[in-house]
């Protein structure tokens, strides 16, 4: 039962967290999908409004994606930002090895 | 050289595997693996090969920049992997092995839903067979799990593409619209792709093949779904989350594995979740990040595979928490085992970085996503931390004093699978111009100060933290439980539900068979209870008639006196009445009540023979026809076996006695006459090449 509690609690986070970031992001961005039906040349690259008019209008051109990322990033990421992220995911991941198994293994000997 | 279908050198190079032995089977296989590679290479974009089957027009060979680039890989490891394995004896891992590569090639170069449909089938009986061929219980009940979602995600599969083909006329593979059809596609290419909930088969069957098997395993089923996912729905934002959440909870479970090819299993979750995320992204640079993290993904996973599959060989362990002290014994496996872990850390100058850049920056418009992913990295150093210091350098002086190098076909291939990820990662520009779309100036510059200072924060502070924490993130011998538990649940409470409606059918039809008689036995008492009733309900009615209180008045009691002798035949009257209504209620019980008795026993009579007969008609047959079937599938493949294998084999046996018995008496022992023969063979070989030279002869 305890195990099957802890399963659904960690799927409940992981979704919700999706939910969350789908709802924070509204409608600023929307399908990026291009034709990959038959890639011939390296630069061919169609994109599928022409199946569903209209898409473009949700989305934006995902070339200039790469130059347009540092913009889309908080103030808090200074340079070194990583080191400090990386502590706190150690502390989570050092709560998951010592409080998961206790849910979801069994020891053996 | 003309095209041919890059599955059919596999799938028909197959069937001479059992006529060869030792060192020229060997040979065989890597010739075969070789053609096979240098075949992919040799194809040009656009490229196609199209024939008939049931009515359609089908496409098994559609070369296009995607394909290719999937080709390539899918076709180098393949190579690699049947040099790994080219000390294996069973004949049936080399044929698995070669159907599951052909069949993975052909689903990467199919050019129609169906033919992908085909191919993806046949991998599945081929990598399920790779795990049966472990040959123990628990290989054999995993084996039967991973058919059976596989199955599953197949009949889904079919399922959205017939829908598909309903609604569009066509079996082109492309990008699909929203719509039932594309949502059952991609629960079917979902459960392949190890989508967070169908990923469950992943590390339940993967540590349960033959280490062997695992190598193959690690590569071609999971990317093959990426591949797919490319192909028909790049650019959805539920996807780019999924792929999220599985990197983050593929390495979540990692973690607490101790058992060291469980550990690497749940990695492929994580980093097929990588893939996922980047497809999701979409655009240009999403697909090439997707496709080229697919492509590293395939070089370090099956190198780690390879290492473990060596200390498993040498050591016969894969528990963490037995292991260690390989590091100085196996040092060619050791090297190529931490090459391959800051491989798929994002280590620089190492493959894996190079595509997880590429992903990052895909996702830099998305934080959420690139939260999500920094997160599933750290972890990820933290699990090969763990996976090279407890499997390799933790020091076990048993196996100090034991092991020795894995064989030389293991090393070479281990070898040349490492120089390919480093290769990679220190001129990612020789790579990268294969990907299907152009990389801007600023997309290609991987090796930027911030990405590698970003790197080694989290590297350093991992590393640092793990060896502080050590006991925290040590192995434990452990079993655990995953969402397949669910499954198992689910499974037992329908089992559970189906005893119960046997025990229910066979209660009532038991009941009934008790009941029956009983009810046939009260029917002459209930008969006579039933007249005697309506009778006495009758009498009761009259006598309540005939004497109700009445008050008259003079007139009418006058009128009264007068009518007394018609009243007497009033009363004469209500009593023929009542001796109809008797009659009535008589008739009521025989053909009314009498009939419902006799119905109802009918009905349990005949749901008695009904269920007799769906046992004894439909279920007996279904089984008696199964055995029949296997009977004559056996039969088949007995006499198959006695009368063309062995036929074969005795005709090659034959023809080489025949040859050998006609060419004995050229061996004369004079040195003259075998002078003449070289003489005789150079003349013939000179000849040979002057018609080369003048044309006469077209190689």
């Amino acid at each position: 039962m305890r195990r099957g509690l802890s399963l659904i609690l960690l799927t409940v986070i992981i979704v919700n967290l999706g939910v969350a970031s789908v709802l924070a992001a509204g409608g600023e961005k929307g399908p990026r999908r291009i034709d990959t039906a038959n890639v011939v040349n390296s630069t061919d690259i169609k994109d599928i409004e022409k199946k569903e008019p209209g898409a473009a209008e949700k989305g934006h051109a995902t070339e200039k994606k790469g130059e347009k990322a540092e913009e889309h990033h908080p103030a808090w990421m200074v340079p070194g930002w990583q080191a400090g992220f990386a502590l706190l995911a150690v502390g989570y991941f050092a709560f998951a090895v010592t409080v998961l198994p206790r849910f979801v293994a069994k020891e053996e000997h | 050289m003309p095209a041919i279908l890059p599955a059919l050198i596999f799938l028909v190079g197959s069937a001479f595997i059992p006529l060869l032995k030792g060192r020229a089977r060997q040979a065989y296989l890597l010739a075969v693996g070789l053609f096979g590679l240098i075949n992919v290479l040799a194809l040009k974009v656009q490229t196609s090969w199209t024939t008939q089957f049931i009515g359609f027009e089908i496409v098994l060979l559609h070369a296009d920049r995607i394909s290719l680039f999937v080709g390539y890989i899918f076709a180098a490891i393949g190579f690699f992997a049947i040099l790994y394995t080219l000390h294996v004896k069973d004949t049936w891992h080399h044929l698995l092995a070669f159907w599951y590569v052909g069949s993975a090639m052909g689903a990467v170069f199919a050019g129609d839903f169906l033919s992908l449909y085909l191919f993806w089938e046949l991998m599945a009986v081929a990598s399920a067979g790779l795990i049966f061929l472990n040959r123990t219980e628990e290989a054999k009940q995993a084996g039967y799990r991973y058919l059976l979602m596989h199955l599953i995600g197949g009949a889904v599969l079919i399922g959205g593409i017939f829908l598909n083909y309903m609604q569009t006329g066509s079996l082109a593979l492309g990008p699909m619209a929203a719509g039932l059809a594309f949502n059952l596609v991609l629960i079917g290419v979902g459960m392949n792709s190890a989508f967070v909930l169908l990923h469950t088969w992943v590390p339940d069957a993967y540590p349960r093949a033959l280490f062997t098997g695992s190598v193959f395993m690690s590569v071609y089923t999971t990317k093959t779904a990426v591949y797919a996912l490319v192909r028909l729905a790049p650019g959805w934002d539920f996807i780019a989350y999924m792929g999220a959440a599985m990197a983050v909870f593929g390495v979540s479970m990692a973690l607490i594995q101790g058992n060291a090819r469980k550990l690497l299993s749940y990695h492929i979750v994580s980093q097929v979740g990588y893939m996922v995320a980047a497809i999701g992204l979409g655009g240009a640079l999403g697909i090439n990040a997707g496709l080229m993290h697919l492509f590293n993904h395939i070089l370090y996973k099956a190198l780690l595979f390879m290492t473990i599959g060596a200390v498993i060989y040498r050591t016969g362990q894969e528990d963490l928490t037995e292991m260690g002290g390989v590091a100085r014994k196996m040092p060619i496996t050791t090297a190529a085992a931490v090459i391959a872990a800051l491989s798929i850390a994002g280590s620089p100058l190492f493959n894996g970085f190079i595509s997880k850049a590429m992903i990052f920056k895909a996702a830099g418009a998305n934080l959420t996503i690139e939260l999500m992913l920094e997160l599933a990295a750290v972890g990820t150093f933290l699990s090969f931390f763990k996976f090279i210091y407890f499997g390799f350098f933790r020091p076990n002086k048993v196996n100090e004093l034991k092991v020795t190098e894995a064989p030389a076909n293991m090393t070479i291939a281990m070898g040349i699978t490492a120089a390919l990820c480093v290769a990679v990662g220190v001129a990612p520009a020789l790579f990268v111009s294969y990907l299907p779309f152009e990389l801007t100036a600023a997309e290609a510059a991987f090796y930027t100060g911030s990405k590698i200072a970003g790197v080694l924060q989290i590297m350093i502070v991992s590393g640092v933290l793990f060896f502080l924490a050590l006991s925290v993130f040590s192995p434990h011998k452990r079993r655990t439980y995953d969402f397949d538990w669910f499954y198992g649940q689910i499974g037992r409470g329908l089992q559970l539900a189906a005893e119960g409606v046997s025990r229910t059918n066979n209660a009532v039809e038991g009941a009934t068979a008790m009941i029956t008689p009983a009810i046939m036995s009260l029917r002459g008492p209930i008969d006579r209870l039933n007249a005697a009733g309506s009778r006495l309900l009758f009498a009761v009615f009259v006598d309540m008639w005939l004497f109700r209180p009445v008050t008259l008045s003079a007139g009418e009691a006058k009128d009264a006196a007068a009518g007394a002798q018609k009243q007497t035949h009033t009363v004469e009257d209500i009593a023929k009445l009542g001796e109809k209504a008797s009659e009535l209620a008589e008739q009521i019980d025989r053909k009314v009540i009498d009939k419902m008795v006799d119905g109802v026993a009918t009905i349990g009579l005949k749901t008695s023979q009904a269920a007799g007969r769906i046992d004894f008609g439909i279920i007996d047959r279904m089984i008696n026809g199964f055995a029949a079937i296997g009977l004559h599938v056996s039969r088949a493949a007995g006499f198959f076996d006695k009368n063309v294998i062995d036929g074969l084999v005795n005709g090659v046996a034959w023809f080489t006695g025949y040859v050998s018995r006609k060419l004995r008496p050229m061996q004369t022992g004079d040195v003259q006459s075998y002078g003449m023969f070289m003489v005789g063979g150079a003349f013939f070989v000179l000849i040979f090449f002057i018609l080369i030279f003048y044309g006469y002869v077209n190689l």
